[in-house]
């Protein structure tokens, strides 16, 4: 059955029209009937399932291409679909079941709930065509129309404080301008723009400018740092979905796709050169860097955002050592991440609707009231830390495998990193799961927990448990043979890192006597307090320097217009006014003033005569 | 010929005549129709003008010698003599001529036998002082000139009249004692001091007295007609003098009389010095003084008639730059500019005339806001401030352009730099004065104001044609000049 | 000849410096006429006769005897005028300056032993003809600028009946 999809598909216009266009068209319906729940709810299904099929139909297909023309310029999409890409698409169609069945449950009753699917099944859209774009330029079309629905949803709740809004734009839209720079730099240097054409360009002169640009561009639009700081201020403006959909998915997944591609295909990336240094260096200090953050957060959607950003650290280390463990690793992280990060979300949504707080401080206990969220919950945190059995630790083992044949800082800081995640995971999941010693003793039940939610979060996390469970996948995809296996030694190193976290919070939890104060001697050790207190202001927010340079730079031309205008509106009429004066005042109406003026120019005409001849 | 010697007689017979119809014909009738006769005269003397310059170019003669009273054939010397720059210079001063009396129908409302008489013996003086040939002869008309203008200034007898007249009288002969030494200096070594005796040879066969007595002739004789053209710093008169007369005269003190007595003076001295290094720094220095220190002068005054005495004194340093480049382009646009200043300063005098008659002051700070109430002198203002500033296609901008063309060609760069630094002062006080005057609110006293009717209407009109006119048809007038091989 | 002419002009220019400067307009006159007579002087030892004798007579004498007589025609008071300048400071400087320049200027003559050679020769023809064949257009200038004397008197001076 797949296959006849796959061929049905692969005809003519088809792929667009299934892939791209009947999202869209779905999502419009959605908004349509935004006050219909049970409507929304087929139709949800529905779609998000038949995108499925057609994913899975695709990836069975052999690889083919497609050429779509569009406009009478002769701009055509191309498209094609091969073993990386089947992934990916099947990869987001899956996660987009899920999400789609959430968003629809949670935004029940609320005002944006319409608007707002209609721009999911946009970026939806545009994603799906993104990733099955052969040429640099279809891509960044559907690319650049991810920013649209992206913005528009931002505004949807806070259309009269869009700071969060401009944040996020400035942000992602500055990693998209390095994208364009990067794709027309790699297009030029290659003469063509057909990805398939493409292959192994070298990093050096203008080529190490373009893998810069493509490679901060795609990364930056995950979130990767310097275009992180949007990520923790949307969890606080944003609709819960939002950050279900976007940061957790969405984003990366296309982020992450095409800087595989580009280490991998486009370039020719030499493991332990340079440039991999550097974004080794790059994912490292993103992973320690967010870890710390996610230290002292007491907010649950703040501090998944910055667990979010960390692994994406991981993520970036792994792609950015070059090496076959790195890359099988980065691409197992990524379908980790987008599952656990995503159900991660997901919980922090349904903990907020049901208990109208999502403050650290104030809840408690919640692993009685709650059994079957909380265990799912435990699933991830476990998952995320790289615990055996669950889907993180083949992932983690490898990049660690990874970082330290690159080199040993970058595996300390990967064992940093996952210190300080666990260190905080503790923190956060001993103060959430039980009664707090000072904690409100009563928290408002507001509305019964409902199923329907719970099921995308079973799903998931159920995907999370398993070990080497999608081993056979990834190898096919990326087209390599069995890999290298995990070395104990590495495994012993990572499990004392992580005892050394338990070891931490115990013994914060008795200096404190408080969950959520188990890290403070950390926390307010001298040096770091300060590096955290500046943190948090925002004197680590790239964002922050952008806009202090800006305004600097504006500061600058208002006083060269200033300047400008006073020599002209001042300084000039105000010389001729001055000399004007004097010398009426000089003229007193005196007949005698006149004559000595005379005799003054009669002297002065002499001169003259005397000095010329 | 004889047509030529019709015309130049007429430019001396047809004043004198006039004054004599006006003396015996009966003074109410004088009183009505005064107008008539003087406007008779000026445009006579317009077309003459014309005319002449008409019969010479077609006969490609330069200059052309008649006495009158016709005794030239008893002694052999020809008296006056026309040629195509006193051409123009003739037309100019009918056209003021004719302004004047424009504007005097309206302005002078009593002694109008005196005022046309008057005006007569200034016609006489200025005609004859741009037709004689010899030095002393135009050290007589300008005598003419000078008493005659000061009669007119005091005429009315204000006590500002007599004060303003009373300066210029003493500074005017002053002048006149400066030209007549300068004079007498150069008739000790040619003992005649007429134009071909003199020649340019002056300075040739000199012993070292008289080097230094013919340098001290051309000093004294540049500082005595300065003091006549209002150069600065020899310009303190011009003001009061123009503030405390008459509008009907100040037209004609600012629109000829300074030109005539002063700047043909100079044409005057160039045509016999002009070689001499000296003279063209002296010149050129006085020349870049007075449009600087004019423009800034007038950009703080808060009287009409004052702000544009004072762009007088800008414009003819105008001129004498102009004159000091020593070459024939230099001389042309200096003639030019003496047309074109003729026009749009008349017009600005026009422009004052009609405010005193319809709001009864000239302070600009008591005015506002006239340009809806007064839309044609408001325009005729503003093309006069801007063919002032020299600005296309006004006839401003071709003769300020010839001017500074001389001045790069003649190797002062920075001069012309300069001069054209300086348009940019002139539209500064324009422009405040157009804006205090013209636009902005009206006060209220000035609210029932309407516009100025009759012969200063049609005066304005007049002039402003003839800015647009000229301006617009002056690359004819440069391709006649080209022709000729003048430029 | 040369030490009549310096002394004449020394005289001419103390003659003229006290006509302007002194108080009372009757002396003014009179010192303008004394001028005047030693400019005939100057211009008959120079040669000039004609001028000469018209300057004696219609300045030291016609001119003179129409000033004083319109002086004594007129209304003020000489007392009055005297008064009205009395009390006003004398700037004493300008003349004493002039006359200073003026001895030294004589005295330069005398001592670089200035000679008036190259002067015009004498002229010998009837003045009539001059007035009337080569100096034509001074003639006109003339009459026009004794017309316009007559017409200032008269704009200048006269009463006007429309006055009230």
């Amino acid at each position: 059955m797949f296959n006849s999809i796959g061929e049905f598909l692969c005809h003519g216009a088809n792929l667009i029209i299934f892939m791209v266009a009947l999202p869209a068209i779905c999502g419009i319906l959605l908004w349509l009937f935004q006050k219909q729940y049970i409507v929304k709810l087929v139709i949800a299904i529905l779609s998000s399932v038949t995108n499925l099929i057609f994913a899975l139909g695709l990836s069975l297909h052999n690889e083919f291409f497609t050429r779509v023309p569009y406009a009478p310029f002769e701009f055509e999409f191309l498209f094609r679909v091969y073993d990386l890409c089947a992934l990916f698409i099947v990869i987001a169609a899956v996660v987009f079941v899920l999400i789609t069945l959430y968003t629809v449950i949670y935004s029940k009753k609320k005002h944006y709930g319409g608007l707002y699917l209609l721009y999911l099944y946009i970026s939806f859209a545009m994603v799906n065509g993104a990733l099955l774009s052969d040429s640099l330029g279809s891509m960044l079309f559907f690319w650049e129309g991810l920013l649209f629905p992206l913005f528009g949803i931002l505004l949807i709740k806070n259309n009269n404080n869009p700071k969060t809004a401009v944040k996020t734009l400035t942000l992602v839209g500055l990693s998209d301008l390095l994208l364009m720079l990067g794709i027309i730099i790699t297009s030029h240097t290659a003469g063509t723009q057909n990805l398939s054409e493409i292959e192994n360009l070298a990093i050096s002169g203008n080529g190490m400018l373009g893998f810069i640009c493509i490679m901060l561009g795609a990364l930056g639009m995950s979130g990767c740092m310097p275009f992180h700081s949007w990520i923790p201020n949307a969890s606080d403006d944003s609709p819960t979905v939002f950050m279900v959909a976007f940061p957790g998915a969405l984003q990366v997944i296309l982020g992450v796709y095409l800087a595989l591609r580009t280490v991998l295909d486009i370039y020719g990336f030499v493991p332990g050169s340079g440039i991999s240094i550097i974004i080794m260096a790059l994912g490292s200090v993103t992973l320690v860097f967010a870890a710390a953050m996610m230290l002292i957060q007491n907010d649950i959607k703040r501090l998944i955002s910055y667990c979010a950003i960390s692994q994406l650290g991981f993520l970036v280390m792994g792609i950015g050592s070059g090496l076959t463990d790195g890359i099988v690793g980065g691409l197992h992280s990524l379908i980790d991440y987008v599952f656990y990060i995503t159900g991660l979300f997901m919980i922090s949504g349904i903990i907020e609707k049901q208990f109208g707080t999502k403050d650290l401080r104030q809840l408690s206990g919640l692993l009685k009231r709650i059994p079957a969220t909380m265990v799912c919950f435990i699933i991830f945190l476990l998952s995320v830390v790289g615990f055996p059995g669950f889907n993180g630790f083949l992932s983690k083992e490898l990049i660690f495998n990874a970082s330290l044949k690159t080199n040993v800082i970058f595996y300390i800081c990967a064992l940093l990193g996952t210190f300080l995640t666990a260190l905080s995971f503790l923190r956060m999941g001993m103060s959430l799961f039980f009664e707090k010693k000072n904690a409100p003793s009563e928290i408002k039940k507001e509305s019964k927990s409902s199923v329907g939610m719970l099921i995308p979060v079973v799903i998931l996390s159920s995907l999370c448990i398993g070990i080497y469970s999608q081993n056979g996948l990834v190898e096919y995809a990326l087209g390599i043979g069995k890999i290298a296996g995990v070395t104990f030694a590495l495994i012993v190193l990572f499990a004392a890192a992580v005892l050394l976290a338990v070891f931490d919070y115990i013994y914060g939890y008795k200096k404190s006597g408080n969950a959520l104060n188990c890290a403070n001697h950390i926390i307010y050790a001298p040096g770091i307090k300060r590096v955290y207190k500046s943190a948090e202001k925002g004197y680590f927010d790239p964002y922050n320097w952008l806009i202090a340079l800006v305004g600097g730079f504006s500061d600058i031309c208002v006083r060269m217009e200033h300047g400008v205008s006073w020599v002209y509106d001042k300084a000039v009429p105000g010389m001729v006014n001055k000399v004007g004066l004097a010398l009426h005042r000089f003229d007193n109406g005196r007949l005698s003033r006149y004559l000595y003026l005379v005799i003054g120019g009669l002297v002065f005409i002499t001169f003259v005569f005397i000095i010329i001849k | 010929m004889n047509y030529l010697n019709y015309a130049g007689e007429a430019f001396l017979l047809i004043p004198l005549s006039a004054i004599f119809l006006n003396n015996i014909c009966n003074k109410r009738f004088i009183e009505k129709h005064f107008h008539i006769l003087t406007g008779a005269v000026a445009l006579l003397q317009m077309i003459a003008a014309v005319f002449a310059f008409y019969i010479m170019d077609a006969n490609q003669m330069l200059n052309f010698d008649f006495s009158v009273f016709g005794s030239s054939k008893i002694t052999g010397i020809e008296l006056f003599d026309i040629n195509p720059v006193s051409l123009v210079f003739l037309f100019c001063i009918g056209m003021v001529a004719f302004v004047s009396v424009m504007i005097s129908i309206r302005t002078i409302d009593v002694k109008k036998g005196s005022y046309v008489n008057l005006l007569m013996t200034l016609l006489i003086g200025m005609n004859g002082m741009v037709m004689v040939s010899d030095l002393f002869s135009l050290y007589v008309f300008l005598d003419v000139i000078g008493i005659s203008s000061f009669v007119m200034i005091a005429m009315f007898r204000s006590r500002k009249g007599l004060e303003g007249s009373i300066k210029y009288l003493i500074i005017s002969e002053i002048a006149s004692i400066f030209i007549l030494m300068g004079l007498s200096f150069i008739s000790m070594k040619t003992g005649s001091l007429s134009f071909k005796d003199i020649g340019r040879n002056l300075l040739t066969n000199t012993f070292e007295l008289q080097t230094i007595l013919i340098y001290a002739a051309i000093i004294l004789m540049i500082a005595g007609f300065s003091i006549k053209a209002g150069i600065v710093p020899f310009h303190s008169w011009l003001p009061d003098a123009h503030q405390s007369a008459d509008t009907s005269i100040s037209v004609l003190l600012s629109g000829i009389v300074i030109k005539i007595a002063g700047i043909y003076g100079i044409y005057v001295l160039t045509n016999i010095f002009g070689g001499i290094k000296a003279y063209q720094v002296s010149l050129a220095g006085l020349g870049i003084i007075s449009v600087v220190v004019g423009a800034l002068l007038a950009a703080c005054q808060s009287h009409f008639k004052r702000i544009v005495a004072y762009s007088s004194v800008s414009q003819m340093g105008y001129i004498l730059l102009g004159l000091s480049t020593g070459s024939t382009l230099g001389i042309v646009g200096a003639v030019a500019h003496v047309f074109s200043h003729a026009a749009f300063k008349s017009t600005l005098f026009t422009n004052a005339a009609a405010i005193h008659e319809q709001t009864g002051t000239l302070e600009i700070d008591e005015m506002g806001g006239l340009q809806s109430r007064m839309p044609v002198t408001a325009f005729s203002s503003t093309i006069a401030f801007l063919s002032t500033a020299g600005i296309p296609p006004f006839a401003g901008f071709w003769s300020k352009l010839l001017i500074v063309m001389a001045l790069w060609g003649s190797g002062n760069q920075i001069l012309a730099g300069f001069a054209l630094c300086a348009s940019i002062l002139t539209s500064a006080y324009f422009l405040r004065l157009q804006k205090k005057v013209f636009f902005g609110k009206t006060p209220e006293h000035l609210s029932s104001v309407t516009e100025v009717t009759g012969s200063i209407k049609f005066a304005e009109i007049l002039l402003t044609a003839v800015t647009c006119i000229v301006g617009v048809l002056f690359p004819l007038i440069i391709i006649f000049l080209h022709s000729r091989g003048l430029i | 000849m040369a030490t009549i002419i310096y002394i004449s002009l020394a005289f001419l220019l103390i003659f003229c410096v006290m006509a302007v400067m002194s108080h009372s307009l009757l002396k003014s006159a009179i010192y303008l006429a004394l001028a005047s007579a030693t400019l005939g002087v100057i211009l008959y030892v120079l040669g000039a006769y004609w001028a000469a004798v018209i300057e004696v007579s219609v300045c030291s004498g016609l001119i003179t005897v129409i000033f004083i007589s319109a002086i004594s025609l007129s209304k003020i008071k000489k007392e009055e005028v005297q008064k009205l300048y009395s009390d006003k400071k004398r700037m004493w400087f300008l003349p004493v300056m002039l006359i200073v320049v003026g001895v030294a200027l004589i005295v330069l003559a005398l001592a670089n032993d200035l000679s008036l050679t190259n002067t015009a020769e004498k002229v010998t023809e009837d003045f009539r003809e001059i007035f009337w064949n080569t100096r034509q257009a001074d003639i006109i200038g003339q009459i026009v600028t004794i017309l316009i004397g007559g017409i200032a008197v008269f704009v200048l001076f006269r009463d006007d009946e429309d006055k009230k």
